[in-house]
């Protein structure tokens, strides 16, 4: 199975070196964890590869983006990716996405030189994407077919998509329930607040992989997301 | 599968499932005679807390008479659990297996006396045996255990059978035995009238609830987190918060210790010893796990988190320069005058956390769109 790194190596070891190539994966986690810093790393390591990688955004406007990037080390050279167009940061309003999204959608299908995409948040993107009548339907087998709908969009041979989701596992809506099932892994960024604040990376799910059962302790600092070493 | 079994886990206790939120902890149970389905609330409480109050109880008024009062608690307990879950006399033919059943289940909450047993329907002769039962493997009393036998017998074949216990060391394991039989003489019936208003006071809309704490689920924890993060874990169904043992039970366990120790006229006693034991508890947790030095701000949120994984509800805190105010959202005992069990454990944590001796000054209902106690100590 070809694997594409995340970025971060300790991450990468527990799931066997890599996300499996052209898989849709979830990156849930409550607000704050550091799911859009994650999928910075993600974006840079294409990037480093020499592949194209575009980020879409629905809730922050680029310069917020910018803002974010430019506080870590590797800033710079995320940016000069930019520039060079290796990443492509898109950041929409809803009003512009609901105009655009089914050309941009068939770019990224078409667009063979794209293999990493980010989705921020894959909530918001789905909301707009379709029918909001449609999403008031009480059949779970529509909204999982609608959710199947999306993702054959982003599903094509050597395109890696990372939706962020903006919510914490086991406490999904109607919505957010089918994901788990759907995608093709789950990493999951949690928090907990016991005296210190403690953040932990754990990936219950990674179809193809022999993943890693226990879950990792983190911390978000200069570097970006830096693995701690459990037997501190 | 043959028919008995089938019966058991069909109609009369098909499999419950626990709903983990911050704050509150459920168990759902649907059972398939009536289509009804049943709630339960559980909450967590420090083992060394309830031992402590056990010793400390024998200190004062001697072994026989603190057998008296967990031997009623245990018989209340039961009786309160039955009730909640409408739990209905089952038919002579059934009764040894549904009695069997009943006391093997509570081993998921470390109670192992259904480990072994022996039990003569006709006659009502029960015998039961198990070691390392939460609580009583560290205070070896186990009238408590002697209450919860004699109670589901007696429930459920609707006839009252006492217990008599004998606990031992062997090998390391603290062992419970405990014989229930006709012959013994009668030591407690349960007034199913004070109970039922026990089980009463804790019916609330449970899936309102749900639905209001969910503005909570980012804030604050839930047991399932401490597990996920490795600050809770099972073990021999024991959970172990930080190293220290929990004892589960359903949300009014306080309120039959309570009633117990007043009837008892030892207010006086639970109160102080809830308030030590606690503040003892708390600071062995901060030391062990190196958080002597955080902040009270750190500290106060650890103890939110804590309460609320635990179930007590959703602990909101405010402090002004006297008084400290704890809002507790869907509190534990949402009847005011029977929250003083658990605001006197938080009088202990407090205690600790501010390094000095706060006073409870009151507990109150407060009129909200969600249900809240409200505990206020002065500081």
């Amino acid at each position: 199975m070809d694997r594409v790194n995340i970025g971060v190596k300790e991450v990468d070891e527990m799931v066997e070196g890599g996300l499996p190539k052209g898989s849709v994966i979830g990156l849930s986690g409550p607000p704050g964890v550091g799911k859009s810093i994650f999928s910075l790393h993600f974006l840079l390591e294409g990037a480093r590869n020499g592949e194209k990688c575009v980020y879409i955004n629905l809730e922050e406007p680029e310069e917020n983006i910018n803002h974010m990037i430019k506080q870590f080390e590797f800033g710079e050279e995320f940016l000069k990716f930019v520039e060079d167009e290796k990443i492509v940061i898109r950041c929409f309003t809803y009003p512009e996405y609901e105009k655009i999204y089914s050309d941009l959608f068939h770019k990224i299908k078409e667009d063979k030189n794209i293999h990493r995409l980010v989705i921020d948040s894959f909530n918001c993107f789905f909301t707009s994407t379709f029918n909001p009548e449609a999403l008031m339907l009480n059949n779970a087998v529509n909204m999982r077919r609608m959710i199947n709908h999306a993702f054959s969009m982003l599903r094509r041979k050597g395109l890696t998509s990372l939706l962020i989701l903006e919510m914490e596992l086991g406490r999904e809506g109607r919505f957010g329930s089918n994901i788990p099932y759907l995608v093709d892994g789950m990493i999951n960024l949690d928090f907990l607040e016991m005296g210190i604040i403690e953040r932990r990376i754990f990936i219950p799910k990674m179809r193809w992989t022999n993943q890693y059962k226990e879950s990792k302790g983190y911390e978000i600092g200069r570097k970006g997301i830096t693995i701690l070493d459990d037997s501190d | 599968m043959d028919i008995k079994s089938y019966i058991l886990n069909k109609l009369f206790f098909p499999k419950a499932v626990t709903i983990n939120e911050p704050g509150l902890i459920l168990t759902k149970i649907v059972r398939k005679d009536n289509s009804s389905l049943l709630i339960g609330r559980l909450a967590y409480l420090f083992e060394d807390v309830l031992v402590d109050l056990q010793k400390k109880t024998v200190e004062q008024i001697g072994l026989a008479k603190t057998d008296e009062i967990w031997y009623q608690i245990g018989k209340d307990l039961i009786t309160s659990y039955f009730l909640t879950l409408k739990v209905k006399k089952p038919p002579k033919f059934f009764l040894d297996s549904v009695v069997k059943y009943m006391l093997q289940r509570f081993s998921v909450t470390g109670i192992t006396i259904g480990n072994e047993i022996d039990f003569d329907k006709n006659c009502l002769d029960l015998q039961l045996k198990g070691s390392n039962n939460v609580l009583h493997r560290k205070s070896k009393q186990g009238a408590v255990l002697g209450g919860i036998a004699s109670g589901v017998l007696s429930f459920l074949s609707g006839e009252n059978v006492e217990a008599e216990t004998n606990s031992y060391e062997k090998d390391g394991e603290v062992f419970c035995e405990i014989k229930c039989s006709k012959k013994y003489f009668l030591r407690y019936v349960p007034d199913f009238l004070e109970i039922k208003e026990c089980v009463k006071n804790y019916q609330f809309d449970f899936k309102d609830a749900e639905k209001k704490l969910k503005i909570y689920e980012n804030r604050f924890s839930c047991l399932n987190q401490f597990l996920r993060f490795k600050k809770a874990r099972m073990k021999d169904n024991i959970v172990y918060f930080l190293g220290f043992a929990l004892m589960a039970g359903e949300i009014n366990t306080s309120d039959h210790i309570w009633r117990n120790y007043e009837k008892a006229g030892l207010t006086d006693l639970i109160s102080k010893t809830l308030v030590s034991s606690s503040e003892k508890v708390l600071k062995q947790i901060f030391r062990d796990n190196k958080l002597d030095q955080r902040g009270i701000r750190d500290k106060v949120k650890f103890l939110q988190n804590m309460m609320a994984g635990f179930g007590w509800g959703i602990p909101l805190y405010r402090k002004t320069k006297n008084e400290i105010v704890f809002d507790f959202v869907y509190g534990a005992q949402v009847k005011t005058n029977s929250f003083l069990f658990y605001a006197l454990q938080l009088q202990g944590f407090l205690n600790f956390i501010f390094k000095k001796k706060v006073k409870l000054v009151k507990i109150e209902k407060v009129k909200a769109k969600t249900v809240i106690s409200r505990v206020v100590y002065k500081i």
